[in-house]
């Protein structure tokens, strides 16, 4: 009970995220929204869930979970990598950027002209 | 030996303290150099100016990639005609790369890619040769350049070239990166034999073969476009 509960809780906080938050495509808000009230409702009618995986051929609805989470955890796993690669290309070139705003130019005593461009 | 100031070499450098001095005086004398500091935590930002190069310092580390490019550029700013890429760890060999640019002006190529494979290794590892082959073969059908060597950081760019090829792989994957836009590009380049010697220094720090997994996960993941 206390843990059908919290997950109704959970499911309920991601559902209220999910519909305030800005998502940068419109169908990605609709599926979360849709994943988190099919998460409320099969909290409470976890046979329903069980129906369901034997619909599309899986054993258990415990079973159709774990594979569910394994891959929206892959999912959000590429997603982090791929913002956090961008994130770092930002910061190369920001790095780069100073890098030859601050060059350091050597002495060079009755240099010739041009050396300082 | 009179100093080339239209001939720039490009040297990234990543905590080469104990080296870069040497490779820069090596150089100093027949063309300028910038040595790109790319986050290093000793002190080859210092040795590098004191050996006579530009100095242009990454404040983080980015890579060897994206050190390349922000020498490029300064080069490019300071008004190059011909861009050299060159090891900072002793690897290269200052009179080989002096004939490979002669020779890009000669025969009016854009690029000079140096080739340990038509040329000499010393001290070579065998895991590292059998790597660096995986890598030619992989490069060959992947870019249709008719390649002896591959990842080899000892290079001749035209100022055309050098503006024209954008490094957008911060890390290793940049030398496979510039094959492929010399071949999209279809740029008029050759190959030149040149010696690289596997020091004991350089060896301490050379690539490690877990690197060429990083490599591949770089190219998979593509760059910034
Ligand atoms: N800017 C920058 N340069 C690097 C970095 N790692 C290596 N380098 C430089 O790249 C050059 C070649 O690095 P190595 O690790 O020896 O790679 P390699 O010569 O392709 O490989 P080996 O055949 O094993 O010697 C040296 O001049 C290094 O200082 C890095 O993170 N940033
Ligand atoms: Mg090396």
């Amino acid at each position: 009970m206390i843990v059908s509960l919290v997950a109704t809780g959970l499911f309920l906080f991601v559902l209220f995220v999910a519909a305030v938050r800005k998502f940068t495509f419109f169908g990605l808000k609709v599926s979360v929204m849709l994943f988190a009230a099919a998460g409320i409702y099969f909290v409470w009618n976890p046979d329903q869930m069980t129906r369901l995986a034997q619909l599309v051929g899986v054993g258990r609805g415990a079973d159709l979970i774990t594979y569910a989470t394994t891959v929206i955890l892959f999912l959000t796993v590429v997603g982090a990598i791929i913002r956090e690669r961008r994130s770092g290309d930002v910061l190369t070139l920001l790095v780069r950027r100073l890098a030859i705003q601050q060059a350091r130019f050597p002495e060079r005593p009755k240099a010739g002209p041009g050396s300082r461009g | 030996m009179s100093r080339d100031n239209t001939l720039w070499f490009v040297i990234a450098a990543f905590n080469e303290g104990p080296m870069i001095s040497e490779v820069v005086r090596g150089v100093a004398p027949h063309a300028q150099v910038v040595v790109v500091d790319d986050g290093s935590a000793d002190d080859t930002g210092d040795q590098a100016l004191a050996g006579g190069a530009c100095v242009a310092t990454h404040l983080v580390n980015r890579g060897q990639g994206a050190a390349l490019q922000t020498g490029i550029d300064f080069a490019l700013a300071q008004g190059a005609g011909h861009v050299v890429t060159f090891d900072a760890d002793g690897q290269h060999d200052v009179a080989e790369a002096l004939e490979m640019v002669a020779r890009c002006r000669a025969e009016g190529l854009d690029a000079v890619l140096g080739s340990r494979f038509l040329g000499a290794t010393v001290n070579m590892p065998f895991s590292r040769r059998l790597v660096i082959k995986a890598a030619v073969v992989f490069t060959r059908l992947t870019t249709g350049l008719n390649l002896t060597d591959a990842h080899n950081g000892l290079r001749v760019l035209s100022r055309d070239a050098a503006r024209k090829i954008r490094i957008r792989q911060d890390r290793m994957a940049h030398a496979s990166e510039i094959l492929s836009q010399i071949a999209r590009l279809r740029l008029n380049w050759r190959e030149h034999p040149v010696t690289i010697t596997y020091s004991e220094y350089s060896l301490a720090k050379g690539q490690k073969i877990s690197n060429s997994v990083r490599i591949l996960e770089d190219m998979l993941f593509g760059a910034r476009s």
